[in-house]
């Protein structure tokens, strides 16, 4: 879980101003949270399968450009939702070490400029020339998208020229343009670089960023091959699940959409138990009941990268039943509670939950159950604290405290 | 003993059906507008006397069993003629039965007449305005209140130097509101027409 | 309470806070309760509302974005479009699908891409530019046609009022 709250602006006082932009697309525009289970329109806009599903239940069009659109036309995106998984894996580390970097920044790239700036493109012409092709690149680029941040592209390049001080023997990767040794570069990482592509690269510059000095302490030859294995352990699996994607045969049949009007109360009944899923309330709870369920299953085996199993859906069911009906819940914690014991026969986590959802919440034994998660997470609190920086830390104080309460 | 018991029991069971009956009818919101009045009537009736409760029901069912009008099936039918007042669209399928023969109506260019003891859309919808929203909506709340004291500003702070950014949401209000101010004043110097506004409120 | 209404409205506080645009504050009044907010507009230059300051509130819905907030001018102002007791008639407040007003253009409705900022920005243009044509309030409506200096001083006095002269 995180407390915090994340959006594009965090990029914005870093040394790369324009990541903010990257963050900013990889962003449904109904929940505002980095893409979940993407979905494409015929429009080809893109949005968290959950939210348009829902949104397209009142209105059928699409929420951006307003064209027509029906549920059945979404189309799943497994690369961008690939993509955006592996950004969200990386992205608290990539955003710290880029304040990081900026705040070293600040004394030594003036000086820089200023200074020996001639002799720093020399020198990178010098050891590589490839990666004066990149600046020039980026630079372009960034000229293109925000004509007005042009400190900011100073400072990523002054950045990047500190770098290249730092190691002299790393050079730039064309593809990935993380940095390697030489050697190491020439003589294995292009190849793999070549035959990953994509979304393996971009993490390992995102892993390698945050640690630029490390290189240097490691011996080069040392350093490249485990590197790499270590990297790829938890990226390989976005790669890997994106190419198996395409041969799951987990893939079900999509729920339909159903008239409820033509249907009596049994038959509804029958629907929904057909779907094990309880049939208490009046008729409209049941048929709101079976068009959400109906719109996370079809997000769930439609959309998603990999589905998950029905008794999570229905768990999910309940838990958004619970928080959108406080007037039924009442009643209807029991059945809540029985078909969570049902789906985890006798557990005791779940039974505590139900508890905790009937408000006889036993805190004796929840503490007891969690008391090393707990510790874990009051040593993160613990280090995280000194660590912020202070305009952020401001906002974040008054941001996490409505949901801290919430949760309480 | 044992009749207690069996007017008991009756009691309840009596009870349970109405209780059903009332709930079922529930679920039925389009039935509740319209058939208000019966279904107090036939509460209260059969409250005094079983006679009259019989044949309150009986009416109840005789309208619920042409009536299996859902939301549903009005949107169904709002769909295909969207100029249609919902009203007028349940009356229909009232009295047909089915989303397929009002459809057929609507297109054959049938009048859909309004259910009786209704009043026109355009009459409700007015006299909710002079109603409901005469208070709320034409409430004249059109009155300057003074920004100053409501954020507590001391016109004798400066708060010039600050970094707006910085500022939490409290702070950017009051800076916001200084800030007016001070401009104010010195708009004041030159514009003569908010000059003499000034000295007549004064 | 919707766990996704509440995540939304956190995001977008926080980038209010971050970046606004000028002329803009807004907030949630309590801590305890995101879904009322507070803010300030600014009346934009050239304009008889130049130099005021007009606190409105926003009221979000529980299921926010997909219906819109609804704002609210306290005290209200003398405005076309908005009614005697504060509430804002823009067509960015309606969703595409209730049509109070049929002329108004459905890109200007309410959709879950829209935000507060946007609602905030309109609402100045709003004050730029009363649209006449779907008038919320008929007095001020007929001000504006037939007397417009009379309607400016009512403006700038109630402006001066509000800043303590």
């Amino acid at each position: 879980m995180d407390y915090s709250v994340s959006d594009p602006t965090d990029f914005s006082h870093t040394s790369i101003p324009q990541l903010s932009q990257l963050d900013t697309l990889v962003r449904c525009h109904i929940c505002k949270d980095l893409l979940k289970i993407p979905v494409l329109t015929p429009c080809s806009h893109t949005f968290c399968s959950l939210c348009i599903r829902e949104y397209l239940t009142r209105e059928p069009k699409c929420p951006l450009c307003l064209n027509e659109l029906r549920e059945s036309s979404l189309r799943s995106e497994f690369l961008v939702s690939e993509i955006i998984e592996s950004y969200r894996s990386v992205r608290d580390a990539l955003l710290e070490s880029l304040m990081k970097n900026q705040h070293n920044d600040n004394g030594e790239s003036l000086i820089e400029l200023t200074d020996d700036d001639n002799d720093d493109d020399l020198e990178i012409v010098g050891t590589n020339s490839r990666e004066v092709n990149k600046d020039k690149n980026e630079n372009s680029v960034g000229k293109i998208t925000k004509p007005s941040t042009s400190s900011g592209v100073n400072s990523l390049l002054s950045s990047q020229r500190n770098k290249s001080n730092t190691k002299e023997q790393l050079a730039q990767c064309p593809i990935c343009s993380g940095f390697y040794p030489i050697q190491a570069l020439e003589r294995t990482h292009l190849d793999e670089c070549l035959t990953m592509q994509t979304l393996d690269a971009n993490d390992n510059i995102k892993k390698r960023r945050p640690t630029p000095p490390i290189p240097q302490i490691k011996s080069p030859k040392s350093s490249s091959k485990p590197k790499r294995g270590a990297g790829t352990k938890d990226d390989v699996s976005h790669v890997d699940k994106y190419l198996s994607s395409f041969n799951t045969d987990q893939r079900r049949e999509r729920l339909p959409k159903i008239n409820f009007a033509s249907m009596n109360l049994s038959q509804i009944k029958q629907k929904l138990m057909s779907l094990n899923l309880p049939t208490y309330g009046s008729r409209q709870n049941m048929i709101t009941r079976y068009n959400h369920y109906e719109i996370l299953w079809n997000s769930n085996f439609c959309d998603a990268i990999e589905p998950v199993d029905e008794s999570e859906l229905r768990r999910q069911l309940t838990s958004w039943e619970a928080s959108h009906n406080p007037s039924n819940s009442n009643n209807s914690t029991n059945i809540i509670s029985k078909m969570m014991r049902r789906a985890n026969q006798g557990n005791s986590y779940q039974k505590l939950l139900a508890d905790f959802k009937n408000d006889n919440f036993q805190r004796k034994s929840w503490i007891h159950m969690f008391r090393k998660d707990f510790k874990n997470l009051l040593k993160e609190a613990k280090r995280s604290i000194p660590r912020s920086p202070k305009t952020i830390d401001n906002v974040e104080n008054q941001i996490t405290a409505p949901e801290n309460t919430e949760k309480a | 003993m044992d009749q207690s018991t069996l007017t008991f029991l009756v009691t309840i069971i009596i009870g349970f059906v109405l209780v059903k009956w009332f709930t079922q009818t529930d679920q039925h919101p389009s039935a509740q507008a319209l058939t208000g009045n019966q279904a107090s009537n036939g509460g209260s009736s059969s409250a005094n006397n079983r006679g009259s409760q019989q044949s309150g029901s009986t009416r109840q069912r005789s309208t619920r069993w042409r009536r299996a009008v859902t939301p549903d099936m009005i949107e169904v039918v709002q769909s295909l003629a969207p100029h249609l007042h919902e009203e007028q669209i349940r009356y229909s399928l009232q009295q047909t039965g089915s989303v397929e023969e009002t459809v057929e109506r609507f297109l054959r260019g049938d009048d859909f007449p309004f259910p009786p003891g209704f009043r026109a859309p355009a009459a409700t919808t007015q006299q909710e305005e002079s109603n409901d929203s005469r208070d709320p909506r034409k409430r004249d709340n059109i009155k300057p209140d003074n920004l100053l004291s409501k954020f507590k500003i001391d016109l004798n702070d400066d708060m010039s130097g600050k970094d707006f950014q910085e500022l939490d949401l409290e702070e950017r209000k009051r800076f916001l509101v200084w800030q007016a101010r001070k401009n104010m004043e010195k708009r004041l110097e030159t514009d003569t027409v908010l000059q003499s506004l000034v000295k007549n409120s004064k | 309470m919707s766990k996704t209404a509440q995540k939304r409205l956190l995001k977008e506080l926080q980038q209010l806070m971050k970046d606004s645009s000028t002329g803009i504050v807004a907030g949630p009044r309590s801590e305890n309760d995101l879904f009322v907010w507070d803010c300030l507009i600014q009346g934009p230059p050239d304009t008889p509302y130049e130099g005021g300051i007009f606190n409105a509130i926003l009221e979000f819905p529980k299921d926010y974005p997909l219906s819109p907030p609804k704002l609210t001018f306290t005290p209200s102002i003398l405005h076309p479009n908005i009614y005697h007791n504060g509430e804002v008639c823009i067509s960015i407040l309606h969703s595409p699908g209730d049509d109070p007003n049929m002329y108004e253009l459905a890109e200007e409705r309410w959709s879950p891409v829209q935000s507060v900022e946007k609602i905030l920005l309109s609402v100045m243009s709003m004050l730029s530019e009363p649209n006449v044509e779907s008038g919320a309030n008929v007095d001020a409506c007929i001000l504006w046609r037939d007397n417009r200096p009379e309607f400016e001083l009512q403006v700038k006095r109630s402006i001066l009022h509000s800043l303590g002269f």
